[in-house]
């Protein structure tokens, strides 16, 4: 046995040299893609300002001073301060850090579930696909945003649960990408041999049609972050999201807009915020698709 | 070593059921390179797929070894059956070294696995230890073919189905496996079922075959037969016809 | 290039130095080198394995390759006039209708959403410009001369109605549409049943040799060009390694064209083990003499 751990070990590191150029590869594909590569950068740039945020922000986000509401942006508050007299631009960049945070928590929470219920539907067929389709059949009939309106009131309202309420409604597209997926992968020739050396199936789940599924469903679950944002953003506005004090740029704007009339910049710094994110976003998942296509390699 | 009767196959219900096969049975020895000839959709790799385990809803008996084999079969019945299949391109997984997809039948049938195993299965195809690292997009047509060939015979099988194993591949390569198929029998003392719509493959590698048409077997033939025109179904005769060189009509 | 077209004074096709290049500078990779032919009212073979060129050439007449792809000729005539230095405007002009191209599977030249009988309608309306009741005539005047039996219902089926050999039937039908002078198969029988092939062939034969037109038939298989074809082109590594007549492919002088004939399994012929080729470095060489990728 210890030879094959060996074996393993030796098979390993060439893997690593083998998926760092892969990597190269792709980066190669990726970096002809101008939107992608701008996009990419905007988000980098907006984890690094969203991690370092306390150093970088010129105000506690959560300071009132009531002697200084409403300013227009000048050059100690950049982007001016809001009814409560706090500095908008470090409240955009706290913010930043729980928009983030949903997004990456609701990515997490439905790639997994979404590949697992599409490739065991796919690859079991029958009465299982019938049964976990017609799930996700009825998933996707609810309206989203509805959806998640009804299970936030029903559990309260506040970041962790709009985190919940998104994933519960955004992992039926994710499942159907796989299941179609499987669809044309388990009729390959080495799923058949595989079968025939007597695999079990959550091996060729997980060890032969998991891999192939994953571009696609990587690519998908960015072009959905786009969306994430807006509904959290969405939430946010109509009070179901974080809740105030915390920032948060949907709550920003809907507080925002009470006085939006005379002073603009305490709703509009927020949705220029949410704009270009979101917008960078999609222009990464075009990007990746474009990459991973295999057509175009 | 297999013995089928009265093997039928159908797909769907009512007015749209196909029957890939109708009522099929054969004998194959042990030892013997049996080959089953015919054209697309006559029903010959279903039968393949029938007596691989591959497909679940056959009606007859299929009888390997002695044995009479059910519907779903465990991990170490499957192995006494393994298969090559035509598609040189699809017949690795694009993601899995050489390496893995030789260690993972040894895995899935629980039997010893180390380098040594799989560099001797390599090296029992014609192909140098150093492959174990590549992947299948690395290798050319006829490569690939013979780690599909390595990965089949790995397990220890005493059947190999054969599905159009080198009629994807350049009659130079084709020559190349052909050889290396041979060999491997005689060396293992396999048996092979050979599928093929090349009737001179067929009789080169066969000493025995039956003619295929439309789910039914027409005609049961020898090598001898084959080359002697000693046929007797109008069909087996438009066959060969039909494979023998184009001749111009003026 | 010696000793070939006995019958008729300028060639349908000549070419000369034909050279593709994939991809540029340094990682360019010749596809073709220096390829030299002529083509007259006949069935030229071009016989090649996978790699070899055989279809990079089919294409680069047409100019039909990725952009990636540059291709260079002393000279690419076609009934005279030289198509080398001809526009993308101008080939338009001349595939399909001056130079037609069946492929090998009809299943992805044919539009899946259209009858049969409108998809040869669209080729009789863009070359012979007929319409209406004339077009319909026509249509099935076509149908009939590459041997459907009922053409009428032919007409009214979907791509996904029909058999292979039917497929390609009507590839042939809708490329003859446009009385081209030439046609570029491109391994056209491989994906259909040897009794299908054979009536594909011998329907093939029938049209080309009746209305002079000038054939090249790309193919991997040295049987099927033997018998079907008047001269071959033997092709390795993008070169010509060697042309004759296909009557006379069993006096193939190359050792590589022997290499080939000999791995052949034969039903005449049984052998305990088939002969292998053994690829010799110096078929890569260059005419002038440079070893090349």
């Amino acid at each position: 046995m210890t030879i094959a751990t060996n074996a393993i070990a030796s098979a390993g590191s060439s893997k690593l040299a083998r998926s760092m150029q892969l990597l190269l590869n792709f980066w190669k594909m990726f970096r002809t893609d101008l939107p992608g590569v701008v996009g990419l950068a905007v988000i980098l740039v907006l984890i690094l300002l969203a991690t370092a945020a306390p150093i970088l922000a010129p105000f506690d986000p959560y300071l009132q001073s009531l002697g200084s509401v409403l300013q227009p942006p000048s050059w100690e508050h950049w982007a001016g301060t809001d009814e409560l007299g706090r500095d908008i631009l470090s409240r955009l960049l706290f913010g930043a850090r729980t928009t983030l945070l949903i997004v990456i928590s609701v990515s997490l929470l439905i790639a997994p579930i979404g590949l697992c219920i599409g490739v065991c539907s796919g690859y079991f067929g029958g009465w299982v696909d019938k049964v976990l389709m017609r799930t996700v059949d009825i998933f996707l009939a609810l309206p989203s945003l509805v959806l998640a309106l009804a299970f936030v009131a029903a559990l309260g309202a506040g970041a962790e649960n709009a985190v919940l309420a998104m994933a519960f409604t955004a992992w039926p597209p994710i499942a159907r990408l796989a299941r179609a997926e499987t669809l044309s992968i388990r009729s390959s020739d080495f799923i058949s041999a595989a079968r025939m050396y007597g695999a079990s199936p959550l091996r060729i789940i997980f060890r032969h049609i998991v891999p192939l599924c994953l571009p696609s469903i990587v690519v998908r679950v960015t072009l959905s972050m786009a969306g994430f944002i807006l509904t959290a953003a969405g939430l946010g506005f109509l009070g179901l999201g974080a809740q105030p004090p915390s920032a948060e740029w949907g709550t920003m704007i809907s507080t925002g807009r009470k006085v939006m009339i005379d002073h603009w910049w305490v709703a509009a710094f927020p949705g220029i915020a949410i704009l270009i994110t979101s917008l960078s976003f999609n222009m990464v998942g075009d990007a990746l698709r474009d990459a991973m296509d295999p057509r175009t390699n | 070593m297999i013995e089928i009767e009265n093997i039928s196959l159908t797909y769907g219900h009512g007015k749209s059921a196909v029957r890939p096969l109708n009522g099929v049975s054969c004998k194959i020895e042990k030892g013997e390179a049996f080959g089953i000839v015919g054209e697309s959709g006559c029903g010959k790799s279903s039968l393949l797929r029938c007596i691989g385990g591959l497909e679940r809803g056959w009606e007859g008996r299929i009888s390997i070894g002695g044995s009479e084999i059910s519907h779903s079969r465990k991990a170490h019945e499957m192995r006494v059956v393994q298969m090559v299949f035509q598609d040189p391109y699809g017949t690795l997984h694009p993601r899995h070294t050489v390496g893995t997809a030789l260690f993972e039948p040894l895995r899935a049938q629980g039997m010893p696995r180390s380098v040594e195993i799989v560099e001797k299965a390599l090296s029992d195809v014609g192909l140098s230890p150093s492959f174990r690292t590549r992947y299948p997009h690395q290798l050319s047509g006829g490569q690939r073919q013979r780690v599909a060939i390595a990965r089949a015979l790995i397990v220890g099988p005493d059947v190999v189905l054969l599905d159009e194993p080198t009629s994807a591949l350049d009659v130079s390569v084709q020559a190349e496996i052909l050889n290396l198929l041979s060999e491997l029998r005689k060396l293992k003392n396999l048996t092979y079922i050979l599928v093929s719509h090349d009737l001179a493959v067929t009789a080169h590698m066969c000493n025995r075959l039956v003619v295929m048409n439309s789910g039914k077997i027409v005609e049961e033939l020898t090598g001898n037969d084959l080359r002697n025109n000693n046929n007797h179904h109008p069909y087996t005769r438009e066959l060969i016809e039909s494979s023998q060189r184009y001749k111009r009509a003026a | 290039m010696t000793g070939h077209q006995k019958h008729d004074a300028v060639p349908l096709l000549s070419v000369r130095g034909l050279c593709v290049r994939f991809g540029n500078g340094n990682e360019a990779v010749a596809a073709l080198r220096n390829l030299s032919f002529d083509l007259g009212k006949e069935k030229l073979g071009i016989v090649g394995e996978s790699g070899s060129g055989k279809s990079t050439l089919g294409r680069a007449i047409l100019k039909l390759l990725p952009r990636m792809a540059t291709i260079s000729a002393d000279r690419l005539d076609f009934c005279g006039s030289d198509i080398g230095k001809a526009s993308e405007r101008q080939m338009l002009q001349i595939r399909g209708s001056q130079i037609g191209m069946i492929l090998q599977d009809p299943k992805y030249a044919l539009d899946p959403t259209m009858k049969i009988g409108h998809q040869i309608g669209e080729a009789v309306t863009l070359h012979l410009g007929k319409r209406g009741k004339d077009k319909k005539t026509h249509i099935l005047k076509m149908l009939d001369s590459v041997k459907i039996r009922d053409p009428q219902r032919v007409y009214e089926l979907y791509p996904h109605q029909i058999s292979g050999g039917m497929g390609q039937r009507i590839m042939i039908a809708m490329t003859l549409v446009a009385q081209p002078k030439i046609i570029i198969a491109d391994e056209p029988t491989s994906a259909l049943d040897v009794t299908v092939r054979r009536q594909l062939l011998e329907l093939l034969d029938e049209l080309v040799t009746a209305r002079g037109i000038g054939l090249i038939f790309i193919t991997h298989d040295l049987d099927l060009a033997e018998g079907f074809c008047d001269r071959l082109l033997i092709m390795y590594s993008g070169q010509i390694l060697e042309e004759l007549p296909a009557s006379s492919l069993s006096n193939a002088k190359h050792p590589y064209t022997r290499g080939l004939l000999e791995s052949m399994p034969r039903l005449e012929a049984p052998t305990e083990r088939l002969p292998v080729l053994v690829r010799d470095p110096a078929w890569q060489r260059d005419v002038n003499g440079s070893l090349s990728q």
